[in-house]
């Protein structure tokens, strides 16, 4: 009976009743708003979706955009299937043949370095920062998308990405190149060439991190000293330092032990708010901390959370760029501290 | 003890299969900052966990010519549980108290928080890691929660 009960638990999750609205309620809102006006993720406009095959939008929701922000969604193919219509709101899905565009590389390089490169970037990894943002200061109203990203390229079809090209995107800053520029069907063809030739062999499977999730630093000195030491240390690594904290101040009756647990808390303004522009989530990992623990036998500890785990959950590859820096400097900090 | 096993394989089961624990976890709330903010105090005490002390980040947000200057953390957590777990697991201690970051968006609020799931690599007990699984589902349940009080 218990085992039955239990089998039934564990199943109960793979039926789905639910409609497409539901779907997108549950998976996408929290990023691409109530109203689908776009937020840490992309807009998603009718008349943006009118442009998508059914093959993209598949590929899209199933493997997401890797190392931009939209992660995929593990969802099964009537979930999919129920999620395009109501993204489609009765708009017909535009079919494209799904033939390789033959065209000259160098010659779209050349007219992607004229014409798309401002937007869309040096080397098509779209601009910074993610989606369309409301609260954050942005030089554009949306972040043009990567055309390098693995994913964009993997759904997205060589007809697609012309018929985009030459029709522009209704809403939003894309515009028709054929209208304004003049672009022939040749420079159309030779630019599809050069993104398509930034493909490589598509893996969406998720990348391990072979490294610890917290690093642990004896400590030669006892508590207060390394405490003292820990907070000289940051001030002098250009970090804003905080009053320090026992770890559970402010949820119990404060109790002798907790002085054993100390936080060391510190930010550097100037790095966060360039952060923030390049992802708004970065809360979840603020502010930069370090923990002195004195155990029993009086041995003291530093401990400090290896972010490379954290920033892995961001699926901002921009971000993992940014924090390299950032991780060596608190290393090299401790070590000070530890001299 | 065997049921407890079977219930931890069943949640571990179904954790993975139908989310990606990588993830972080995120709400949109149809209210301005100020509910939410008070929603999310008022439902994490509902669960039976104490809000701890807040974080501003929204230094000189303003003057920078950001859109907006609220953006907050609140940290949360059970003295006694999370106590003994440190005690027991030193690297938790890094992870305490557990914190929600609530951040302004136009007419909206977003709250986000990371997965305790994450911390299952530091545990080596099926007790302890059932611990975490209740986390995991309080903060997505407190999430839930505030979310749904906005809701249309």
């Amino acid at each position: 009976m218990k085992y039955k009960f239990l089998l039934i638990l564990t199943i109960i999750p793979l039926i789905s009743f639910a409609g497409g609205r539901e779907i997108y309620s549950e998976n996408c809102e929290k990023c691409h708003g109530f109203s689908r006006q776009g937020s840490l993720g992309l807009p998603l406009y009718r008349s943006t979706i009118a442009n998508h095959s059914d093959r993209y939008l598949q590929r899209t929701i199933r493997n997401g955009r890797p190392g931009r922000v939209m992660p995929g969604f593990n969802l099964s193919d009537a979930q999919v299937a129920k999620l395009i219509r109501f993204l489609r709101a009765g708009v017909k899905a535009p079919k494209y043949d799904t033939a390789l565009i033959k065209g000259d590389i160098g010659a779209g390089q050349y007219t992607y370095e004229q014409y798309c490169k401002r937007c869309h970037g040096d080397n098509l990894e779209g601009g910074q920062g993610t989606g369309k943002n409301f609260s954050w200061q942005k030089d554009r109203e949306v972040s043009p998308p990567s055309l390098s990203n693995q994913g964009f390229l993997y759904a997205a079809s060589d007809q697609m990405i012309k018929h985009i090209i030459i029709n522009g995107i209704e809403d939003t800053e894309m515009i028709s190149f054929a209208k304004e520029f003049n672009f022939t069907d040749q420079m159309t063809n030779d630019l599809v060439a050069y993104i398509r030739s930034h493909q490589k062999e598509f893996n969406s499977g998720e990348d391990t991190i072979d490294e610890p999730l917290v690093f642990i630093y004896k400590s030669p000195h006892d508590l207060d000293a390394t405490v003292s030491k820990l907070r000289e240390s940051a001030a002098a690594y250009n970090f804003r330092v905080y009053p320090n904290r026992t770890l559970f101040e402010g949820l119990g009756e404060p109790n002798i032990e907790d002085n054993k647990q100390i936080v060391v808390r510190f930010c550097n303004f100037k790095n966060m708010q360039e952060f923030l522009k390049i992802d708004p989530r970065l809360g979840v990992m603020l502010p930069c901390r370090a923990t002195v623990v004195e155990n029993d036998e009086g041995e003291v500890s530093i401990i400090i959370e290896n972010y490379k785990h954290a920033l892995r959950r961001f699926n901002n590859d921009q971000m993992n760029e940014s924090a390299d820096e950032l991780i060596q400097k608190m290393q090299e900090m401790i070590e000070e501290v530890l001299w | 003890m065997v049921a407890r096993i079977l219930v931890l394989f069943a949640i571990l089961l179904s954790t993975s299969v139908f989310s990606n624990h990588n993830e972080l976890l995120i709400e949109r709330v149809n209210t301005k900052f100020s509910y939410t903010w008070l929603a999310l105090d008022k439902t994490i005490k509902a669960h039976n966990y104490k809000p701890a002390y807040l974080q501003r980040c929204d230094f000189a947000l303003n003057e920078r010519h950001y859109k907006t200057d609220k953006y907050r953390i609140l940290f949360f957590g059970k003295y006694d549980e999370m106590k003994s777990m440190s005690k027991k697991y030193p690297g938790l201690a890094v992870f305490f108290p557990l914190k929600i970051t609530v951040m302004e968006e136009g007419k909206h609020t977003l709250i986000i928080a990371t997965p305790p799931i994450t911390l299952l690599p530091l545990v080596d007990s099926g007790e302890d890691s059932l611990t975490i699984f209740r986390w995991q589902e309080d903060m997505k349940s407190i999430l839930r929660q505030v979310k749904s009080q906005y809701e249309k």
